[in-house]
């Protein structure tokens, strides 16, 4: 009997939440005897900043944090999460499996102990301000007070546009926004819903600059000490949870606007120029960021894929 | 060897407070006067104060105001109390020991990681030393203490006079 | 059979007079060798990451800020003018003490750091003006729990998170009840003042008076700074001039910005704070600080080796499956809350109690608003109960009286806490008055 513990760092009502609960119901219904799966819903046991290191010494069996998680341990990571470089899930998916590209990183992440088991969705990054006037074109964002995640994507993105930056712990920032302390937030529309904040910051804009998503992981050396026939078991489990975490999300996105609209947020829609604007303005970071993350040959290749779902 | 030590205590607490108070206040001022700011300077503000509060956590050994129960211990004979309290601070010892180990194995860990933080741009491995150096700080306050409990010149807090 | 192992050795530990931090970390190595449960490395991160929270920095500045008040002498008139508005009634300066903390409380989002603050300067005052130690500790200790109650609210932040639940709703719930407490308090002062025959205080004289309160007018500067700066300036337009409005800091950072106006206040105004006495300040407060930092990363340390082994979640899930009506349910709830309080800090308890309690609150109809503040009235509960509760440990820190007399001082106040903790579960309308009163 193998007892294996799975985090789920966000609620369990969420499509992450229950494609975690999906996964431990086949588990548990091919392997009865050889496999129990714990999901711990939340940050009771390990938060943003430690789960990473939980899973590589071997006191957590899977995690699915976001990108920027990994990005301490794996400062590579980062460059999937530059602004507008992913236009849509299907990008990712083609950057992922793509062996000199998400193949690389991930070869990266094995030599630290780290087994990737594939990727999850989270959304677009939406910009969100309080008052009355929303953020549309780039220049809205100057002098903006915007609370970001930690990490080089987000923070350099808003301080090229010219914006007050902070990167203040997410427990603070339904208050800090409510009291205006901060003026906006960027996150993805369910947790735009969760947090309540669009009742705060009633300005909504599609910007979708980042398309966030999850890699889901094992430790390494767990995952190779099973046996063949409970490893096959638990990546076809893994595959089909996946299968089905990717057909909900855009689902769970849009019920989440629903709830937003229905609560009194305004959602503006950028029309093309104001999106052209968007990456305009941004794209700079592709040169100096992303040359500096992973080296001008692997970026023009990433800009090459990515530019067949624009 | 206790006078220095008290002295680099010292030196510790001051700079992580009023470090870390500075640094707070100056980011307000700079965000909300000069609408600008430090990315970094939450995660100085917070080093700074568990730097200061362990540190402080290892003079509070010393001067014994960690909160015990001593309900049963106060009702034992004077020199059964004395084996009591002797007993007490070895376990204190053995605790602050066994955590400094603890911390440093995790030190040794996130050192061969690599990992780095991602707001200050240092090695995290830095930062977390402040565990394992802090808990053997509580490891030598409490081997002082030891031979006093052992004399029996430890005893509990004095009352407070109403 | 590992937690059976677990409670023993820290039942053991604490009873040979192993500080409590030591007892509680220790009954986790102890345990986790034992089972073999952890990797040895995971309790050395914890022992850094368990403190590695930004809100949890509102407890060391606001001990710092109270110390300054003390040294720079604002705490001196501020009691001054406490003095002089309730001179007359008997009981009158228990009732201050209460007053003041329902006031920090709405500066600070902690509790721990409202018994510091207010503690430091009320328990001197009351026992000056003839109060027993027993009353000033009582009250004070137990008061401070309004620092949770009345927003901001560090952990009706965390709840709201959690569950999902609007925090400004939350924030707004937690008012009615907050005043109710407090006025409840107030009565327990005066009645308690009375049975102790506690003397009124002299008489002062109308220039005595007057002095009073122009000594008071810097001192009474800082709270006013830190409630602008909190809840914002309103909004304005003067001819051209336009202000935008806004708050200046969060609760966290007030508690920073409380201490750097107290330091100036002290400096500037009250002339009595030098770089020595701010030095000599620094170091009196910091070993408390420690001392209470010591304790919260081993309780979260204890509470997470508990989440870890899945011992609230099977708790949780037991209560679900028993199938009963809401008022047994809420009780039930109420009764495992209390047992865990006397264990665990606010914090660990939403993260490892409401992902299972939650939903199947809300699925028996309760209100998520009304549940969240029975929630927070159970950690207020929890800050008194021993063997850990951090109220009553920085208030026998800041005092010096030893903890099994500080319990004992508690307890008539704790009753008033059980009392809430009733009318909390079973009049939700106290706690969903205010927020059904808010526009969506
Ligand atoms: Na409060
Ligand atoms: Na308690």
């Amino acid at each position: 009997q193998t007892k294996a513990t799975a985090l789920n760092d966000i609620q369990q009502n969420t499509v992450k939440g229950q494609t975690w609960d999906l996964f431990k119901k086949l588990v548990e219904e091919r392997l009865p005897d050889e496999v129990t799966i714990e999901v711990s819903h939340g940050e009771a046991l390990y938060d943003q900043k430690t789960m990473v290191q939980a899973l590589q010494l071997g006191a957590l069996q899977f995690i699915s944090p976001v990108v920027g998680v990994y990005s301490g341990t794996f400062p590579k990571l980062s460059v999937l999460v530059l602004p507008y470089l992913m236009p849509s899930p299907e990008a990712i998916k083609e950057v992922m499996e793509d062996p000199e590209l998400g193949g690389a990183l991930f070869d990266d992440m094995r030599a630290k102990g780290i087994e990737p088991l594939g990727v999850w969705l989270n959304g677009p990054r939406d910009i969100g301000r309080t008052g009355s006037k929303p953020v549309l074109v780039p220049e809205d964002v100057k002098g903006l007070k915007i609370r970001v995640p930690p990490g080089r994507n987000y923070v350099d993105t808003f301080k090229l546009l010219g914006a007050n930056v902070t990167t203040m712990s997410w427990g603070e920032v339904p208050t800090a926004l409510r009291q205006g302390v901060i003026d906006a937030v960027e996150p993805v529309p369910h947790a735009w819903a969760a947090s309540h904040m669009y009742e705060t910051a009633k300005q909504i804009t599609r910007t979708e600059y980042i398309w966030d998503f999850y890699i889901v992981a094992t430790n390494k050396a767990w995952w190779d000490g099973l046996d063949p026939k409970v490893r096959d078991t638990l990546k076809a489990a893994m595959a089909e949870a996946t299968k089905w975490n990717w057909e909900n999300t855009a689902e769970e996105n849009r019920e989440a606007r629903a709830t937003m609209t229905a609560g009194g947020a305004t959602i503006h829609e950028l029309t093309p120029e104001q999106r052209k604007a968007w990456v305009t303005a941004v794209k700079p970071l592709w040169d100096t960021l992303g040359t500096e993350l992973v080296g001008k040959d692997v970026m023009a290749k990433l800009i090459e894929i990515t530019d067949k779902y624009r | 060897m206790d006078k220095l030590l008290t002295k680099i205590e010292d030196a510790l607490m001051l700079i992580g407070m009023l470090g870390a108070l500075t640094v707070g206040t100056a980011q307000v001022v700079m965000r909300y006067v000069f609408n600008t700011g430090f990315v970094w300077s939450e995660i100085a503000l917070v080093t700074l104060t568990i730097l200061a509060a362990l540190v402080g956590g290892s003079r509070a050994a010393a001067e014994g105001i960690h909160i015990r129960i001593t309900v049963l211990t106060e009702r034992l004979p004077a020199p059964v109390q004395r084996y009591a309290n002797t007993l007490a601070m070895t376990i204190a010892l053995a605790y602050s020991l066994f955590m400094a180990y603890a911390a440093f194995l995790y030190v040794q860990f996130l050192h061969m990681t690599g990992m780095v933080s991602v707001e200050a741009h240092i090695p995290t491995w830095i930062i977390f030393s402040i565990a394992p150096l802090t808990m053997a700080l509580f490891s030598i306050r409490y081997i002082q203490r030891i031979p006093h409990a052992w004399r029996g010149d430890e005893v509990a807090k004095v009352e407070f006079i109403d | 059979m590992t937690i059976a192992f677990l409670f023993a050795s820290f039942a053991v530990l604490l009873l040979v007079g192993t500080p409590v931090a030591v007892a509680l970390g220790g009954s986790v190595v102890l345990a986790s060798l034992w089972s073999g449960a952890l990797p040895v490395p995971i309790i050395g991160q914890k022992l850094y990451a368990n403190l590695d929270h930004f809100t949890l920095m509102a407890v060391p500045f606001f001990f710092l800020a109270a110390a300054l008040m003390e040294t720079g002498g604002i705490v001196r008139h501020l009691v001054a003018l406490a003095n002089m508005l309730v001179g007359r009634f008997r009981g009158g300066l228990g009732m201050t003490a209460v007053l003041t903390c329902m006031f920090f409380a709405a500066i600070s989002g902690s509790s721990p750091a409202t018994v510091a603050a207010v503690g430091a300067i009320m328990i001197p005052a009351l026992t000056k003006h003839g109060y027993p130690t027993n009353y000033a500790i009582g009250v004070v200790t137990t008061a401070g729990g309004l620092g949770i109650l009345i927003p901001p609210s560090i952990p009706l932040i965390l709840y709201g998170f959690v569950t999902e639940t609007s925090i400004p709703k939350l924030f707004m719930a937690g008012i009615l009840p907050g005043l109710l407490y407090g006025a409840m308090l107030m009565l327990m002062a005066r009645f308690l003042a009375r049975k102790l025959a506690v003397a009124p205080p002299e008489f002062m004289s109308a220039a005595e008076k007057a002095r009073a309160v122009r000594l008071a007018v810097p001192a009474l500067m800082l709270p006013v700074f830190l409630v602008i700066g909190i809840y914002g300036f309103p909004a304005f337009s003067l001819g051209g001039m336009t202000f935008e409005g806004g708050a200046i800091f969060t609760p966290t950072e007030a508690a920073l910005l409380c201490a750097t106006a107290a330091l100036l206040i002290g400096v500037l105004i009250y002339r009595q704070t030098t770089l020595r006495s701010l030095v000599s300040t620094v170091l009196t407060v910091t070993p408390r600080v420690g001392m209470v930092f010591w304790i919260v990363t081993n309780a979260v340390l204890f509470g997470f080796f508990l989440a870890q082994q899945g011992v609230p979640t099977a708790l949780a899930n037991w209560l679900v499956s028993m199938d009963m009506p809401v008022w047994a349910f809420l009780l039930l709830v109420n009764l495992i809350l209390i047992v865990a309080g006397m264990f665990l800090d606010g914090v660990p308890m939403i993260l490892m109690f409401m992902p299972v309690l939650f939903p199947a609150a809300k699925a028996l109809g309760v209100d998520p608003i009304h549940f969240g503040i029975m929630v927070v009235v159970n950690i207020e509960l929890g800050l008194l109960t021993p063997p850990v509760g951090l109220n009553l440990f920085v208030a026998s820190t800041i005092s010096g009286v030893p903890l099994a007399r500080v319990i004992v001082a508690v307890l008539p106040w704790a009753c008033v806490t059980l009392t809430m903790l009733i009318l909390t579960t079973y009049l939700p309308i106290i706690s969903t008055f205010l927020p059904s009163l808010m526009v969506d």
